[in-house]
């Protein structure tokens, strides 16, 4: 066994795989973060294009204003 | 404890896991999806636009996921799917099936939120007919699996259209039926010389099943009925008099190498060893890419109000 295998038992080295699984998971980041931008992108878009951001509280509003239970 | 058992052999990296949406599959569905998009007569937003088109490009993905999953087996065995990465080692089985149907619920429910419910339930069942419909049960069942499959692979512009519209009309009726009737010759085409990877398979495809004589008489037939459709979107409001032009020459080569294809027997095609078959094959993709283009152009000629005042239109 290598000096660097030994040390990776450890858990303190630099073995390759630690290396690889970083790449991986550095990758993956990056995939979240992209989609965490994404919504708040979209999210902003769609508020200054005036969508509606009131919740559904279990009534419908055929006319502004005028509640249908 | 030997080495080994520290760093597995096959061990996936990121790039296996994007190797699974099948990238080259999803560049065409972003471009048939953008340009329903676009030429579409309701404007959206760049933003809308750009996560929408992302949304549309992993579903796809995740179905190629699932379908790659399912077909492990068979890809196995063709020398042109052997190297994908679950028949490699690289990724496992059940890897892909759960990044298959995770990606296929969340692009399915971003779809829903960043554009409509139209467009949503559209891709939601692009991605059940793929990975069901054709995947686990035509495939292996029937040599029209192609035909009824190339489906899955027309939605896109219908999707990308509905994201605009939050409809459907004629045009992108027609758009689906410009690839799901291309399909197939393009399909046939590959598989009059791929054939032994099909036979090896035991995918029942048309040469395989039905002989290279009524493939290459079915690929005359689906040119034939393919060419008055794809000229249709030039009498529709997305269409115009550069559309007309082009679809005219795609589709007049288009026939005329199926012709050539359809007066060939196995023994002069392997003379010169598919040349007719493969040139056909290499220009069917450019005949698609090269319609949406113009349908691109001439959404960008409407824009710049370079169009004619009198052309018909009849859809």
């Amino acid at each position: 066994m290598t000096a660097s295998q030994q040390k990776s038992l450890d858990g303190t080295s630099d073995h390759e795989i630690y290396r690889r699984r970083g790449a991986r998971n550095l990758a993956l980041g990056g995939c979240l973060l992209g989609v965490v931008v994404m919504i708040f992108a979209v999210t902003i878009v769609k508020l200054s294009n005036g969508v509606d951001i009131r919740g559904f509280d279990h009534t419908f509003e055929t006319v502004p204003g005028q509640v249908v239970e | 404890m030997s080495d080994a058992t520290l760093t597995p052999e096959h061990e996936a990296r990121f790039g296996d896991y994007v190797e699974l949406l099948k990238p080259r599959v999803m560049r065409l569905v972003i471009f048939t999806a953008a340009v329903g998009m676009l030429v579409a007569p309701v404007g959206v937003h760049p933003v809308i636009a750009l996560a929408t088109i992302i949304c549309i490009a992993v579903g796809a993905g995740a179905s190629g996921a699932l379908n790659m999953w399912w077909d492990a087996d068979i890809d196995a065995v063709m020398s042109r799917t052997a190297k994908r990465p679950i028949p490699s080692g690289r990724v496992t089985g059940d890897e892909a099936l759960a990044i298959g149907l995770t990606l296929s619920a969340l692009s399915v429910m971003f779809l829903f939120l960043f554009g409509n419910a139209v467009a949503a339930a559209l891709l939601a069942f692009t991605i059940f007919f793929y990975a069901v419909i054709y995947s686990m049960w035509l495939k292996r069942a029937t040599p029209q699996n192609i035909v009824i499959g190339g489906a899955a692979g027309a939605f896109p512009p219908m999707i990308g259209w509905a994201v605009a519209t939050g409809g459907t009309g004629w045009e992108p009726v027609l758009m689906f039926a410009l690839i799901f009737l291309w399909t197939p010759p393009h399909f046939w085409a590959l598989a009059l010389f791929r054939n032994d990877d099909y036979t090896n398979a035991d995918v029942p495809m048309l040469p395989v099943v039905a002989g290279t004589r009524v493939t290459r008489n079915q690929i005359l037939i689906y040119s034939l009925i393919l060419a008055p459709i794809a000229v249709l979107p030039a009498f529709t409001q997305v269409g115009g008099p550069l559309f007309l032009i082009v679809a005219l020459y795609l589709n007049a080569r288009f026939v005329l190498g199926a012709y050539r294809i359809w007066c060939r027997d196995d023994t002069s095609a392997l003379a010169d060893k598919f040349l007719v078959e493969k040139r056909y094959f290499g220009f069917s993709i450019a005949y698609l890419f090269a319609h949406f283009v113009a349908l691109l152009v001439e959404a960008l000629l409407r824009s710049l109000d370079l169009t004619f005042a009198v052309w018909p239109v009849l859809l």
